[in-house]
């Protein structure tokens, strides 16, 4: 499992070395985790000083459970959490499967793919509701012409209070992200051998792929899979676009109990924060059980020899079925580009009846905000993977505490973080800005490094250490290199959340430090498709030139390996 | 003092009593208190935390910084927020932890419950400033109690006025000539036009604030709703708002099935011509969309015969404002008449003023009087007729039996 874990033989040196390593960790990640927690914790059993809860009570559980329509709302975010993880991993691999089972030429799927990736879910939301809105793209490019309406339809399919439009946006966003983890972990397995044994046994492609290769991909992006689980049960702004709202997911409940301005509804919603963990716990709980009878079937029908002759029907209509939110997803943004010049644009006019650059004038303000942005990602995206291949080398017992800023309701999180800055007089310095985000770009480093670490062959070290390579030397010049791929995939996926981290940035900034993401969000809160434009442009123009410098940096880099070739950027 | 002006005010004898006597009023002293606070915010940087949604208003902010700093030596930065409860979340996670001076806001843009809350939560700063302000002459609390009430919560001086907001209806007028003026014709409209009407879903503060409208309207006595929820027969008092949503809920936009989330949304509705009416909460919101190109050109708005829901938005300082005599100096400066002038202009802000014209220097009278309107922006006598808002406790009250109804499937 840890390829090269420092061994105390190697004197004083690395001894200091490790307790500087565990120092960092307990500074940098155990304890903001535990204040997130406590402030978390605290307040929904009744203990918050400041708003005179002294003692521990029940009333925050008596009041939230009170709810009209919360066990319609858990079991709504259920179906959502379990659907969409479920429909994004049946995308994202039977898209994989007509790729080429990755092989080769699946190098353009993951150019155009990146940077989708980036997309904050909020301009998802917009763009696909401008899509499908009875007043929206798609029917104002059929009318007046063929629907002969010059006012909009009185249907709708979005909001929709099933949660099935949250679900399709859900997946413009969640696809693509399946899609480049198992491209990354593909590139770690003998994917072409693979399929050439399964064809030497008689069987299809999509069979060899289905019986032998995505078993092995599966194992390899179970973290990134429970990432995406988590995002769904606790997503906020994109069920405020797309539904449903009566009632809506549970986490927005929890939401808007502390956006409430009555400051006591605090303690029912800190209540509802850690109700939220436990329904994110009880999801993954009945996935876990759902891989079980996944398992078992898969295995049963691969001893029965099924040649499985429909599976490449099946899987060509599953991957076009899969390219329709990912398309929709792209409408959205082309959508959201031609919003942020329109000067007027009414139903039924198919495109802006005026152009204006009124908007993109004010965006030339935000220079400085950008500039921050920059820094703060490059920054903590960098710590961040310093800060996971110190945990992946170390081990012990804390990795867990990884995952806490994805299970735990932002909102919550960041009031206890928040807190404890404050105690320290570090609320709005650089160092908290960074600090915050290294901690919620942790898990995404995590998901990505601890597989692509725990895959890589150890029999290169073995022969390093013969050759007489002391454990640094071997670490440098043999993991690192062999990491390389999962390391620039590491550093953009985590520049790009950085860049769109909102609560976070807004508590620890204090309002001294801006970023694009701070600036975007007030800037589209007027409500103004023209603003909310320009705003997911400038946000999604960072992670791109990001992807950009470090898909050119690492063919610089890399190019003239062959093994490494078909790495690129994951 | 330039010395023309003194000279020519000198001229005319009434003036120059008053100024004598304005020297021997205990005003005077206030001034001169407030000289001291002008010395002591030369060089503090101000935090003001404002809602940043809309560009015009981002662009008065700062220009009222570029004057602020010419003038008293005063940096003002804004912080741009999406929602006020977030800065108000992060002034008490201050408190909680201690933090009792040195605080990350100092001046807030604020009103109603969150006013209220900061209040019972001892998030305000403790003196009662805001009526020590020189500007404060030129308001009139007679004429227009709502500075002093906010939300029918007493001000106590913990706030300063800043501006006006009413409750108005927009619609187009090329598809809704004649649109319905009460709430009886409006749920005759949500009848015949079905689909066509909705509102922001509570617990967004517009949606809520509809609420109140039509309880207002329909409601047989409106005294109990100027005291706290729970002296009154909430099921009574509230009976002919929750017949009229019952009535109207299944002819709404959607069947009332789905609800905008905001009032933005419901603006793009209209602009998107799903629906025919949209509501705002500020008189000068349509002009302004109208030229953003959010609407069409024929929209205009209008307000119910029996008047709508107005109030008034504030400056408060923080308990631990690391920066409050600039703080204050900024706040009086917002409520100067050359600011508040600036603010009424619609090509700038259009937001209504605060400030009683009879008060006024003529110069600065004829400055409002000779304001243009916007497009769709009605006159000061067709907003006059006002409600006052009703008890903030009503407001929850009324959220959760709304949820209990309609908010739960």
């Amino acid at each position: 499992m840890r390829p090269d874990r420092f061994t105390p033989t190697n004197g004083a040196a690395i001894w200091a070395g490790k307790w500087a390593a565990n120092i960092l960790i307990a500074l940098a990640l155990v304890a903001p985790v535990l204040a997130g927690l406590l402030g978390a914790v605290l307040p929904a059993v009744g203990y918050f000083p400041a708003l005179g809860g002294e003692a521990l009570s029940l009333q925050p559980a008596r009041e939230f459970l009170a709810t009209p329509g919360l066990w319609r709302a858990i079991c709504l975010t259920l179906f959502i959490g379990i659907g969409t993880t479920a429909l994004a991993l049946a995308g994202a691999f039977s898209l994989l499967i007509i790729a080429g089972g990755g092989i080769g030429r699946a190098g353009w799927l993951r150019r155009l793919i990146g940077p989708m990736i980036a997309v904050p879910p909020s301009a998802v939301a917009i763009g696909i509701l401008f899509l499908l809105a009875p007043s929206g793209w798609m029917m104002r490019l059929v009318s007046p012409w063929l629907t002969g309406l010059t006012q909009p339809p009185g249907f709708a399919l979005v909001p929709d209070q099933t949660g099935l439009a949250l679900v399709f946006g859900l997946l413009a966003k969640e696809i693509p992200f399946l899609l480049l983890v198992s491209l990354a972990a593909m590139a770690t397995l003998p994917a072409r051998r693979i399929i050439a044994t399964g064809a030497g046994l008689g069987y299809g492609r999509a069979a060899s792929c289905l019986f032998l290769l995505l078993p092995l991909v599966y194992q390899r992006i179970r973290l990134p899979l429970a990432a995406v689980m988590v995002f769904a049960l606790s997503v906020v702004d994109m069920p405020r676009i797309l539904g449903p709202s009566l009632p809506p997911p549970l986490a927005v409940l929890a939401v808007e109990a502390f956006e409430d301005a009555d400051l006591a509804r605090r303690f029912p919603a800190a209540f509802a924060a850690c109700l939220q963990i436990v329904v994110s716990l009880f999801a993954l709980v009945i996935w876990r059980m759902g891989e079980g009878v996944t398992g078992a079937l898969l295995q049963a029908v691969r001893r029965r020899g099924a040649r499985l002759r429909l599976a490449p029907l099946i899987t060509i209509s599953l991957a076009c079925l899969a390219a329709l939110p990912v398309i929709a997803g792209f409408a959205g943004l082309v959508a959201a580009a031609i919003w942020s010049l329109a000067g007027r644009w009414f139903f039924p006019a198919t495109l802006p009846t005026a152009l204006t650059l009124r908007y993109w004038e004010r965006a030339a303000d935000l220079a400085p905000a950008m500039v921050n942005s920059i820094l703060i990602a490059v920054i903590s995206a960098g710590l961040a993977v310093i800060l996971t291949l110190l945990l992946i080398a170390r081990g012990g017992s804390w990795r867990p505490l990884v995952y806490a800023p994805l299970l735990v309701p932002q909102v919550s999180f960041v009031l206890g973080i928040q807190m404890a800055l404050t105690m320290l007089w570090l609320d709005g310095s650089w160092l908290a800005m960074v600090w915050i985000h290294t901690l919620f770009i942790l898990p995404f480093t995590w998901l990505i490094l601890a597989p692509a670490a725990a895959g890589l062959d150890k029999r290169q070290l073995a022969i390093a250490a013969s050759l007489g390579a002391g454990p640094w030397q071997r670490y440098r010049q043999i993991t690192l290199p062999l990491l390389a791929p999962a390391i620039t995939t590491a550093l953009f996926v985590g520049g790009s959340v950085s860049i769109a981290l909102y609560l976070p940035s807004l508590f620890a900034s204090a309002g001294r430090i801006t970023t694009i993401t701070l600036e975007a969000v007030a800037f589209a809160s007027g409500g103004s498709r023209q603003m909310a434009g320009v705003a997911a442009m400038l946000q999604l123009s960072v992670p791109v030139l990001i992807y950009a410098l470090l898909q050119s940096w690492y063919r610089w880099r890399y190019g003239g390996f062959a093994g490494m070739r078909a790495g690129g950027l994951h | 003092m330039a010395s023309p002006i003194l000279t020519n005010s000198l001229r005319r004898p009434r003036l120059f009593w008053l100024i004598i006597l304005s020297l021997l009023s205990p005003l005077s002293a206030n001034s001169s208190d407030f000289n001291t606070i002008i010395d002591a915010a030369r060089g503090q940087t101000v935090y003001f935390n404002a809602w940043g949604g809309d560009d015009k208003i981002n662009d008065y902010i700062a220009w009222a910084g570029g004057e602020l700093e010419t003038r008293h030596g005063i940096t003002l930065k804004h912080v741009k927020l999406a929602d006020t409860g977030n800065a108000v979340s992060r002034i008490l996670t201050e408190k909680a932890a201690g933090r009792t001076s040195g605080g990350s806001v100092d001046l807030l843009w604020v009103n109603g419950e969150n006013f209220a809350a900061m209040k019972a939560n001892d998030l305000l700063q403790d003196e009662a400033w805001a009526e020590t302000l020189p500007s404060w002459r030129f308001t009139d609390a007679e004429a227009l109690p709502a500075i002093r009430l906010d939300f029918a919560e007493p001000t106590e001086g913990r706030e300063s006025p800043w501006g006006r907001a009413q409750l108005v209806f927009t619609h187009d007028s090329q598809r809704l000539p004649t649109p319905p003026r009460s709430a009886g014709a409006l749920a005759e409209f949500i009848r015949v036009n079905p689909g066509r009407f909705t509102y922001p879903q509570p617990p967004d503060f517009i949606g809520l604030s509809f609420l109140k409208q039509i309880l207002l309207e329909t409601a047989t006595d409106t005294a109990p709703l100027y005291r706290p929820v729970e002296q009154a027969d909430f099921d009574a008092v509230t009976a002919p708002l929750w017949d009229w949503l019952t009535t109207a809920t299944p002819n709404l936009w959607r069947g009332g099935k789905a609800y905008p989330f905001n009032y933005p949304t419901l603006r793009q509705l209209l602009g998107d011509g799903e629906v025919d009416i949209a509501i705002a909460f500020n008189p000068a919101d349509a002009s302004a969309a109208i030229a953003r190109g959010e609407l069409a050109d024929t929209v205009r708005s209008y307000i119910h015969d029996s008047g709508t829901l107005a109030n008034v938005h504030f400056l408060a300082i923080p308990f631990n404002a690391n920066a409050p005599e600039a703080a204050r100096v900024v706040a009086d400066f917002m409520l100067s008449p050359e600011a508040q002038l600036r603010k009424a202009d619609p090509r700038i802000w259009g937001d209504p003023t605060v400030l009683a014209m009879h008060h006024l220097m003529p110069e600065d009278r004829a400055g409002f009087e000779a304001l243009p309107r916007g497009i769709a922006t009605l006159s000061e006598a067709d907003l006059a007729t006002t409600l006052a808002e009703p008890h903030p406790s009503w407001m929850k009250a009324i959220e959760v039996e709304w949820r209990r109804r309609f908010g739960g499937g």
